[in-house]
């Protein structure tokens, strides 16, 4: 029996991963839409903000899905398997991509920053400064401290879901999300005596 | 979720809203390693709201709509019927393709042993062939005046000359029991074994019917041809040519016998050989 549009809403991703399993196209189309924008996101940071590779990432992880609905089992939670697998396609890339990975890790692009409606002009620019410093610390890290840091702070996963992820220790997860703290911290400390100095000499 | 995790969930934050002289011996030991002492500590503190903040609020767009559509055509041609037999794991396409071989196989072998079969009566038919159409063509004038419904045993053929198959000596053995001449009942079934040689030239048919008491009873007949010159199969028009008449009276035979199907089937063996026509018309019912 088919659900009708407002059931697949409701089901876990697990439920719907069950009926992807038995063809459901309808299903795959949910699980699509949760979470083809978080995989995006994630292949587009850990992939040099590559928009197209991260749209070909996207592409490649339910591709495997399609050809394969059975790769998944419904027993573990998706999320986390998901996750899993998109991170081990970002390794394999970096080991591709040793050059361009050396080349790139410090280039920075313009992304589109959170929306400052209803700030003063100069309160904007200072947000968007900052965000713009933040957004160039995030893209120094290596791809292990990135992995971590984004699924942490951006899908919000819990340590133990990370350490499942990314199939490190719980401990490491920890180490890993106060070392990256602490190496934005000391980025965005220089940028901001940087900031300082050029205030100071164009005064 | 327990106090635990939800401790462990929210561990960075547990520490950084406590001021760096309130951190547990454990924090202060786990936070040593990144901040040595306050200010550090309150930098990285800032930094984590800084970050969790920014995380939260940034948004970009996801892939383009291309990558949606060409999923779900991939997904929908994939779980369409074809695309689940292309699909199947190698594992069920060996098992398929192994049961597949070895279906064929079985045929084949069957079809082999059918044919072979088929050529020790053609064989054996061959061999009487000339002993039999001398035979029947003395008979032949008594034949043509019997009438069609009536089946005679052919007294000056040696039954042995005629048996093609060791069942028949069985048969023949039985028919010495009972009444060779005795006449079929209306509806009463019968099977005919067709002989004719190569050329179909000559044709002649063995009856084999069985009586009240289930008795086999074997009764030779003369070949009859649809005319002189015929290089067709001439069968008696009471033999029908398929089952679905079995039991049709001898008025509906006689219809049967002029339809198109049976003109059909007659022309099937035109020209065809021996085993061809043997197969295809070999054993055939007769009803009365």
């Amino acid at each position: 029996l088919r659900l009708t549009g407002k059931k697949y809403k409701d089901l876990s991703d697990e439920d719907l991963m069950r009926h992807v399993g038995k063809r459901d196209d309808k299903a795959f189309e949910e699980i699509y839409n949760r979470y083809n924008k978080r995989l995006f996101y994630y292949f587009f940071k850990m992939l040099w903000k590559d928009r197209e590779k991260a749209e070909d990432f996207v592409h490649d992880i339910f591709t495997k899905i399609v050809n394969n609905p059975d790769i998944f089992d419904p027993n573990r939670p998706f999320k986390t398997w998901v996750f899993s697998v998109a991170n081990n396609m970002c390794k394999n890339e970096y080991k591709k991509n040793e050059v361009r990975k050396t080349q790139n890790e410090f280039e920075f692009k313009e992304e589109i920053m959170p929306s400052e409606n209803g700030l003063s002009g100069a309160k904007q620019h200072d947000n968007q400064v900052f965000n713009q410093s933040l957004n160039r610390e995030i893209s120094k890290l290596d791809e292990k401290h990135k992995s971590t840091f984004l699924l942490r702070y951006k899908e919000e996963l819990s340590i133990k879901e990370i350490s499942e992820s990314l199939g490190i220790s719980e401990g490491t997860v920890k180490s890993r999300l106060f070392n990256t703290i602490k190496k934005i911290s000391v980025g965005l400390k220089n940028f901001d005596s940087d900031q300082q100095n050029v205030q100071i000499t164009v005064s | 979720m327990n106090d635990e995790n939800r401790h462990i969930d929210n561990f960075e934050e547990e520490i950084f809203k406590k001021e760096f002289e309130n951190l547990t011996p454990e924090e202060k030991e786990f936070v040593s390693d990144f901040a040595s002492n306050e200010n550090e500590f309150n930098a990285l503190k800032d930094t984590y709201f800084d970050v969790s903040d920014f995380m939260k609020k940034e948004d970009i767009p996801g892939p383009s709509e291309n990558v949606k559509d060409d999923l779900m055509k991939s997904f929908r041609a994939k779980n369409s019927l074809g695309g689940k037999i292309l699909g199947m794991n190698a594992v069920v396409v060996k098992y398929a393709a192994a049961a597949v071989l070895a279906v064929g196989l079985i045929s084949t072998i069957f079809i082999i042993s059918l044919n072979k079969e088929q050529e020790v009566i053609t064989d054996n038919t061959t061999i009487e062939k000339k002993e039999v159409a001398q035979e029947l063509k003395q008979n032949k004038a008594v034949t043509k005046d019997k009438s069609a419904e009536t089946l005679e045993q052919p007294n000056e053929i040696a039954e042995a000359e005629l048996d093609v198959k060791p069942e028949s000596d069985e048969r023949e053995e039985m028919s010495k029991e009972v009444a060779l001449n005795e006449e079929a009942q209306p509806g009463e079934k019968i099977d005919i074994l067709l002989m004719a040689d190569s050329n179909v030239e000559n044709a002649g048919y063995v009856i084999n019917r069985s009586d009240k008491n289930n008795n086999d009873i074997v009764v030779y007949n003369n070949p009859t041809r649809s005319n002189e010159n015929s290089t067709k199969v001439a069968v008696d028009e009471s033999i029908i040519s398929s089952k679905r008449v079995a039991n049709a009276s001898k008025s509906e035979i006689q219809e049967s016998y002029k339809s198109d199907k049976y003109y059909q089937k007659k022309s099937k063996t035109k020209g065809q050989t021996l085993a061809d026509v043997s197969y295809l018309m070999g054993y055939m019912q007769v009803a009365y």
